[in-house]
């Protein structure tokens, strides 16, 4: 949580805001925002498919990311983890969201941050020719779906100018209903943003199945108690019979709570290009996903 | 050493080699982008990305 904290600050806060924003960061943080300080890798994505340009430059730095740490920063650094963390610690009947909508971030990424943009788009456009355009070109992520930049952005914005208050729009509304739907999902389903709707988690997580950041389970040492796959914020741990020795899955976001509950010495560990990083230390009184935070989600 | 023994061996050689390529290409692709004003046009972009924009309302 401290290191989520640290993320929060380091990507919001008024320092070096011009240079900075050169920086795409692989969390997402809508650079709209009146205190974001980096860009968003996604916003990024849709401006240079609308104009149907190439992005060596964010694809090199999602590639980096994904084959070095996998989702590592969807849970330690983006602010939106943590508020999704903050958000299920609310007392609510929690929920499963079912294994089918793990697929449906693959789908707003294809359609919405590149396909429609992209056949949208056109050439030559710049980023301020290409919002000035908006009013018809504009049928993209940020545009229509985004719930990350109606609260760090769109909110902020309704609440400082009334002339935004004036050209209020269906697209206001169906943006503002969208980010309610999606807090609702975060308070009764426990990262249920990151597990079906976030693209640049469904970007990164192309490249991190083979990623150096790997979980390992000692089938020897492991005692099928089934603490981890039950604390699981993703849902995505199973035995190691399950896994088919393919532990880091594409939804996993690495946050090692699996680790860190795990009651045997050894039996799960964190490697970084084969070297332990983080391994189970056997605490017997741990978190074990049976008090309502855990269990009826994982 | 057992066949098992040098399969494993030479799989995990081949699995860091196909690592070791892709970051190799992704750095490439990356100093490529930002040589080329990819950097700039993504600041360009942030710096013009208003939040009437993050409403989908047009620009003034």
């Amino acid at each position: 949580m401290w290191v989520q904290l640290a993320g929060l600050v380091a990507f919001n806060g008024f320092y070096w805001r011009g240079v900075g924003k050169y920086l795409c960061v692989p969390v997402l943080n809508c650079y709209a925002c009146p205190v974001g300080t980096v860009a968003c890798p996604i916003g990024s994505l849709t401006a240079f498919a609308l104009i149907r340009a190439i992005p060596y430059y964010i694809i090199g730095m999602i590639g980096i990311v994904g084959v070095s740490v996998g989702r590592a920063f969807c849970g330690w650094a983006c602010p939106f983890g943590l508020l999704q963390d903050a958000l299920y610690r609310i007392r609510s009947p929690k929920w499963r969201l079912p294994r089918a909508a793990d697929g449906v971030k693959y789908a707003l990424l294809a359609v919405l941050v590149i396909g429609l943009p992209w056949m949208l788009g056109g050439s030559g456009a710049s980023g301020a020719e290409r919002i000035l355009e908006q009013d018809t070109g504009s049928l993209d992520y940020c545009a229509l779906f985004c719930p990350v930049g109606t609260l760090e952005a769109g909110i902020p914005g309704l609440a400082v100018n009334p002339d935004i208050r004036a050209r209020v729009s269906w697209r206001t509304w169906s943006k503002l209903g969208i980010l309610v739907v999606v807090l609702g999902l975060m308070v009764v389903s426990r990262r249920s943003f990151c597990r079906g709707l976030c693209p640049l988690g469904a970007l990164i997580a192309l490249a991190s199945r083979i990623s150096l950041l790997q979980l390992r389970t000692d089938p020897e040492k492991c005692t099928r108690c089934m603490r981890c796959v039950r604390v699981c914020p993703t849902a995505c741990r199973k035995v190691p019979e399950e896994l088919g020795g393919k532990e880091t899955t594409a939804e996993c976001v690495l946050c090692l709570e699996c680790v860190r509950s795990c009651p045997e010495t050894g039996a799960l560990s964190a490697r970084l290009a084969g070297r332990v990083i983080a391994m189970s230390q056997g605490k017997k009184d741990g978190k074990d996903g049976k008090d309502g935070k855990d269990g009826k989600d994982g | 050493m057992g066949r098992m023994g040098r399969m494993g061996r030479m799989g995990r050689m081949g699995r860091r080699l196909i690592i070791g390529g892709m970051l190799l290409l992704f750095i490439g692709l990356l100093v490529h982008g930002v040589r080329s004003g990819d950097a700039g046009y993504v600041l360009s972009n942030a710096q013009t990305f208003c939040y009437r924009c993050s409403l989908g309302l047009p620009d003034e």
